[in-house]
């Protein structure tokens, strides 16, 4: 059994998908974003344990994601006039997040090095979580953004060498893609914005961190911040 | 002159110890190296060390006391598989990264002692603290050779010393991959020290 649990497919993929679809099956089909936060959760406790310390940039990573889900969750309950700027602050206390994630290894660097790269990493986020599509009839966008951008980070993460990066990219997308496929099952497709948020930053962290940690070009961080946009657009052009 | 003998003797006696300060010694980097061993898949024993040891051991041989202080760059780490220049990513650069010793954020790793062991006239071993990924823990050191002396050929005043001990990763939060690469660390130091 043990062996079962400690390999990665199970890890990655088997175990955050079972426990994200538990959930939304739970939670019946609201708060999805809470299903895929527990996904995560699962496998970031299978791979780090319980402990926070010594609290490493891939443990405040889970903390973001964790507490993002938690946020988008509350921000749906919200009226829309009220959603507009709880989102606007949501995304800048991402950004403030994805700043502290980085912020011990960016203190080993020169420091106009590390605020150049901090203030990358604050627009970055910023620019990524307001291409999620506010929009009701955008819900495909955001449910491939949701599911699509983990699975890439996945990829960028072992490219920055990181084997345990990967596997939190990848459960991320996994517990997102068993939320969409729930929603697609009892055709509720609540595939908002707030759904897309904990594994939207969960990737976005990943390929942070590796760029920061794992020598990966900063220029990955572009397509990964353009792609919310890039799916909001293709999703325009094929309702019209 | 028969008649103040004995008081030179004893004051040489009284005195000695005073005299005797501790000597500090500055760590030789081309003949120091921390080695590790774990075993992988159950299967072998993989083997790898620390390019880059620095570090100061103070040592009182009349009063049998001194303290360790040494540094390790967790950079240097190294199995045989370093970087080929083909793009893939090896196994040194994987033990760089966030999964293992996390060299971005954690640079350095520390062992601090004042505390030498030592039965009869042979140092025995040393109980210290490590700090590995910024948890402290303490680990005591099995010396299983030590020596002090002049060096062959200079003439000038060094120590060296095997020592090794053994520690489990997971406690000092590196928990990637266990058990299939173990949870139980082997580690054997080789240090050679000038004084200062």
């Amino acid at each position: 059994m043990n062996e079962l649990v400690a390999h990665p497919a199970v890890q990655g993929a088997v175990i955050p998908f079972v426990a994200s679809a538990a959930a939304a099956f739970a939670l019946r089909g609201r708060a999805l974003a809470l299903a895929v936060a527990l996904g995560l959760a699962v496998t970031a406790v299978l791979l780090l344990g319980w402990e926070l310390q010594p609290l490493t940039s891939t443990r405040k990573l889970v903390l973001v994601s964790l507490l993002a889900a938690v946020a988008a969750a509350g921000v749906a309950r919200l009226a829309p006039g009220q959603a507009r700027a709880a989102h606007a602050v949501l995304a800048i206390a991402m950004a403030v997040g994805a700043v502290w994630v980085v912020q011990r290894a960016l203190a080993q660097q020169p420091p106009a090095e590390a605020a150049a790269m901090m203030a990358a990493a604050a627009v970055f986020m910023i620019v990524l979580l307001a291409g999620l599509s506010p929009a009701q009839e955008s819900v495909l966008a955001n449910a491939a953004v949701a599911v699509m951008l983990p699975w890439a980070a996945a990829a960028v993460a072992i490219q920055g060498a990181s084997a345990v990066l990967a596997l939190l990219a990848m459960a991320a997308g996994t517990a997102a893609f068993a939320g969409v496929l729930y929603g697609f099952v009892v055709r509720r497709r609540r595939f908002t914005r707030e759904f897309a948020y904990p594994s939207t930053v969960a990737a976005a962290l990943v390929v942070l961190a590796s760029v920061v940690m794992g020598g990966v070009t900063a220029w990955a961080l572009v397509p990964v911040a353009a792609a919310p946009w890039c799916a909001r657009f293709l999703n325009r052009f094929h309702t019209t | 002159l028969k008649a103040i003998r004995p008081f030179v003797a004893m004051s040489m006696f009284v005195c000695a110890p005073l005299l005797a300060a501790p000597q500090t010694y500055v760590i030789d980097p081309l003949h120091s190296f921390p080695n590790f061993s774990v075993n992988h898949l159950d299967m072998s024993t993989l083997r790898g060390r620390f390019d880059r040891m620095s570090g100061k051991v103070v040592f009182d041989a009349a009063t049998k006391t001194g303290s360790v202080d040494v540094k390790v760059a967790t950079a240097s780490v190294t199995t045989g598989d370093a970087p080929r220049g083909d793009g893939k990513r090896t196994r040194d650069e994987h033990l760089r990264a966030a999964d293992f010793f996390n060299s971005a954020e954690f640079p350095d790793m520390l062992y601090k002692s004042s505390k030498l062991n030592f039965a009869g006239d042979r140092l025995e071993s040393i109980d210290g603290t490590l700090t590995l990924l910024g948890v402290a823990k303490p680990v005591k050191l099995q010396v299983t050779h030590f020596k002090c002396g002049p060096h062959p050929f200079t003439k000038k005043a060094m120590c060296g010393a095997d020592a090794e001990a053994t520690i489990k990763r997971s406690e000092f939060g590196m928990k990637a991959f266990v058990p299939a690469v173990s949870d139980e660390v082997r580690i054997q130091i080789g240090l050679e020290a000038y004084a200062e």
